[in-house]
């Protein structure tokens, strides 16, 4: 159990800079997502972690002990921080027991000591009853278990996983998630977790930080990420997004074409300039042509049922789409005029994109 | 964000990584020292006496002039070339279609030609020389004897003392490597990438041509490349069968400098320059030819029986498929076993010239023969499993990363595939029979040159078993507390050794056939079986010579079946661990 205190951290491949000065404090105890697409940064960070990798700069931080800086890194069995890899890298010679006791051998504990804390590990993840098989006998999904088991029964003080669901089947992924949320909560120990799926990030972290091109876009809750974007990156990368563009007003109003609508402002623009207007679709409500606040006129262009709801295509009058998410119930045609409210609450005026 | 940082003295970074660093440093440079002894020094010295003068030791450039200026040493160069064209074409024409026989049609004994062919491949080709001699010598020779028996002709069928006879004894024995590259393009090309082409309605030639044969066209090219440079060096053949009729090759040209008194060796090592020009200018040509590809198979699902029939056309192509086969193993393993068995060979193989006497000599009763045996097994031994562990140390540092000048190793370990075996002999002669470092006539010398000679081989091994083997596996040891070495000796030495014990077999076997490296390097102390049999065909002593040569062959053999039981098992293991080990 460890704070970890990244400070002004980067690193550079020749004249590509993977990572540019990132600074993160992840609290003891805490599972912090690091979400982006690739090229991102976030398999970077999760290697100067580990210690695979050397900083071009900044330091790295656990519990009062420097870990990594661009001249000392302490080699990765130091650490006490545990990887766990995308392809699981089970040893194919090992058994499952094997496989999880290699790392309580290393340490040279007693063998009561030992199988105490494989049986633990094993049943910590459910693998109890497959400890002696050998990898190419199991699933993926039990093969990523092991991987995970044995990264726990080394009792780090930290630690990483490097996508470990990306090589699951779908549904396999949805429980593997809620599984690393338990475990988790079981251990406590503080965790990094690289991901490029939002839908993992959201349901397993405290905290997640959402990367671009090397540097940190925001950092917070899962409920702050997705409610509170920082930027139209961060609003767009997490969930489907509507990015209406607009002229900036006044403060906390923006004007889409003739329209001017409320929305909480967290942009930096000067009135007169061009920002954006952020809503989520399942915000979005078809409302009578006859609503007088935050109401946009548009045409049905798509309208798709997808059993939940419906996913409505809108063409506004100035040009700009929008989608919709509305109850399966309401039907709206193609080519049928209709109004939509978004309610103030659920708007947010940001900078427009470079 | 504001961050408060923790000001409390960091306990330094560089104590704990002090002592791995240490150990891995201190192999590192052990192996460097090795490698500039065994491959940098014996070179160099080549370099350097080839523009020094025999008698006076100086500085000068008159062995270059006096090679392009006399004709006895142009004409053993022009003899290498012609030797090395005929040889390249000859055996792609023989073993471009047997590979193409064997792995796509339903041509009849297809395992069993496949097995002589590479039986054929671990056959010292001028074992295969001596046994041509006995079937082919103008007056003596079997076939002869046979011919003018049976047609009372006045003449010999054929004379094996010839060029065009060395042209076709070095080819058959060169065809194994052809038809090896080309089967296994064959082999590993998928069987969509033939099956697409005749959806779209091509028909059994036209998809041959279209696309079989550009597919495995860079294979071709390659072998092609790979018979050229085995003319071009190959030693114990044109001494046997081109030196007594007065033709050299550059190979023995060489060897007339050593068995001259005082030996010409600052010649020599100017001599040595063309042939290595020759082969070091083909080898970067067949990696421009391999280029990327080289580590890429077209990969793709088995192949099941659908095999092209080729009808009434069976029994020329299995007449054809035979060639190789039966010159390169069957006809001269017959006449050295019969040989051997005979008390005197003019006498031909009638049961009353039968004795096992040649054996019994061999092995109880001469020391030479004896010793040579010993000397042959424990110097392959010990420098086959010498070359293994370089290999796997300088293939680790290569594939791993491990340090920024990994690519100067790889250099090193590789230079010698383009230093034919003649070359580095003279070179280990003039950089180990001198002081300070004076190895002349020990066992160290012959070890020395055997570990220069193979090292590629052993590298490129260790490198392709190495990269079936995910580095993550290595981390996911480091992470949960394994040093470095703990991490390659508990997960990375475990996963390769099936593959290890393959590759140590691999270089084990080519060792044991080795004639031209270790020529110049041993006494009588130190023969090995090879260098021995060379010596005693000097003597003229038949007998001996064919039964030294079948232990040999029956010995080398021996471990090639036990490779191939190995090497299945090591493959299969490797198979389950490559499913599970790559990125998924």
């Amino acid at each position: 159990m460890s704070e970890i205190h990244i400070r002004r951290l980067s690193r550079s491949y020749g004249n590509y800079q993977a990572l540019k000065s990132c600074d993160l404090v992840i609290p003891d105890g805490a599972l912090l997502a690091l979400l982006g697409p690739s090229g991102c940064g976030k398999s970077t960070t999760l290697q100067l972690l580990a210690g695979f990798d050397t900083p071009s700069s900044g330091e790295i931080w656990a519990d009062g002990e420097l870990l990594s800086d661009a001249r000392n890194v302490i080699p990765p069995e130091k650490r006490g921080i545990s990887l766990v890899f995308q392809n699981y890298a089970v040893w194919p010679h090992k058994t499952v027991a094997e496989n999880v006791a290699f790392g309580l051998k290393l340490r040279k504990l007693g063998r009561a000591e030992i199988e105490a804390r494989l049986t633990k590990a094993l049943d910590t993840v459910r693998l109890g009853a497959l400890r002696d098989r050998y990898p190419f006998e199991l699933s993926g999904g039990q093969q990523q278990r092991v991987a995970l088991a044995r990264a726990l029964a080394v009792e780090p003080k930290i630690l990483l996983l490097d996508e470990p669901l990306s090589n699951l089947d779908a549904h396999l992924r949805e429980e593997m998630r809620f599984e690393i949320r338990r475990v988790h909560d079981e251990l406590g120990i503080t965790t990094v977790y690289v991901t490029h799926d939002q839908g993992e990030a959201l349901v397993t972290a405290d905290k997640v930080a959402v990367m671009r091109a090397g540097i940190v876009q925001q950092f917070g809750s899962p409920e702050e990420i997705f409610e509170k974007p920082a930027n139209t990156f961060v609003a767009s990368f997490i969930g489907s997004n509507n990015e209406i563009r607009g002229v900036k007003d006044a403060p906390g109003t923006i004007r889409v074409g003739a329209t001017a609508l409320q929305a909480e402002d967290r942009s930096d623009a000067a009135a007169g300039q061009p920002a954006v207007l952020c809503i989520r679709p399942s915000r979005l409500r078809l409302c009578a042509a006859t609503e007088p606040h935050n109401r946009l006129d548009g045409v049905v262009k798509r309208s798709a049922y997808l059993g939940e709801y419906r996913d409505v295509l809108i063409e506004l009058a100035g040009g700009a789409m929008v989608r919709a998410f509305v109850a399966p119930h309401q039907r709206p045609a193609i080519g049928e005029a209709v109004s939509v409210h978004l309610p103030p609450v659920a708007c947010q005026i940001l900078d427009a994109p470079e | 964000m504001t961050l408060s940082f923790p000001t409390m003295p960091a306990r330094s970074a560089s104590a704990a990584s002090m002592r791995p660093r240490l150990l891995r440093w201190i192999v590192l440079a052990l192996v460097l020292v090795t490698l500039l002894l065994l491959v940098v020094q014996p070179l160099g010295w080549i370099l350097f006496n080839s523009f020094h003068d025999d008698d006076t030791g100086r500085w000068t450039l008159g062995n270059y002039r006096q090679i392009f200026a006399s004709a006895a040493l142009i004409q053993p160069i022009l003899n290498s070339l012609l030797l090395a064209s005929a040889v390249a074409v000859l055996s792609t024409l023989l073993g471009v279609p047997l590979a193409w026989l064997v792995a796509r049609t339903d041509l009849p004994g297809r395992g069993f030609i496949r097995a002589l062919t590479l039986a054929a491949f671990v056959t010292p080709s001028f074992i295969g020389a001596l046994g041509w001699i006995l079937l082919a010598a103008p007056n003596s020779g079997w076939l002869n004897v046979g011919w003018r028996a049976l047609t009372g002709a006045q003449g010999p069928l054929m004379n094996i003392y010839t060029m065009s006879s060395t042209i076709f004894v070095c080819a058959i024995y060169t065809v194994p490597y052809t038809f090896t590259m080309v089967s296994s393009a064959l082999d590993e090309m998928a069987v969509e990438l033939e099956d697409a082409a005749t959806t779209l309605g091509s028909g059994v030639l036209r998809t041959m041509i279209t696309v079989t044969v550009p597919l495995v066209m860079p294979a071709v090219l390659v072998s092609f490349i790979l018979s050229f440079i085995q003319g071009m060096t190959l030693f114990g053949v044109p001494a046997f069968l081109l030196t007594p009729s007065g033709t050299l090759v550059v190979t023995t040209k060489l060897a007339e400098f050593y068995q001259l008194f005082p030996p010409a060796l600052f010649l020599s090592a100017a001599y040595c320059l063309p042939l290595v020009l020759v082969t070091g200018g083909l080898f970067l040509a067949r990696n421009k030819i391999l280029g990327r590809r080289q580590f890429v198979t077209v990969g793709g699902k088995g192949r099941g029986n659908r095999l092209i029939r080729l009808k009434n056309w069976r029994l020329p192509a299995l007449a054809f498929a035979l060639i190789v086969p039966v010159t390169a193993v069957l006809l001269p393993y017959v006449a050295i076993v019969l040989v051997s068995l005979s008390k005197a060979w003019g006498l031909g193989p009638v049961p009353s010239n039968l004795t096992f006497h040649w054996y019994r000599w061999a092995i109880t009763e001469n020391a030479e023969t004896q010793r040579a045996i010993v000397n042959s097994l424990l110097y392959a031994g010990i420098a086959a499993s010498a070359c293994v562990i370089l290999g796997v140390i300088v293939a680790y540092v290569v594939e791993r990363r491990v340090l920024r000048g990994a690519g100067l190793l790889a250099a090193l370990v590789t230079i010698p595939i383009v230093i034919p075996g003649i070359v580095l002999s003279v070179g280990f002669c003039s950089a180990y029979a001198r002081p300070p470092l004076n190895f002349y006539g020990t066992g160290t010398i012959v070890i020395a040159a055997f570990v220069a000679t193979f090292l590629p081989i052993a590298y490129s091994q260790a490198g392709s078993i190495l990269k079936g083997i995910s580095p993550d596996l290595e981390r996911a040891a480091r992470s949960v507390g394994a040093s470095e070495g703990r991490a390659f000796t508990a997960i990375t030495v475990p996963l390769m050794r099936g593959g290890l014990v393959a590759g140590w077999l691999l270089v084990f076997i080519p060792i044991m056939r080795e004639l031209s490296v270790a020529i110049f390097l041993v006494s009588t102390k130190t023969n090995v079986m090879t260098t021995l049999i060379y010596n005693y065909k000097d003597g003229g002593n038949y007998e001996a010579v064919c039964a030294a040569s079948t232990l040999l062959l029956a010995a080398t053999l021996m471990i090639v079946v036990l490779a191939r039981f190995v090497t299945e098992g090591a493959a299969r293991r490797r198979r389950n661990a490559a499913s599970l080990g790559e990125g998924q």
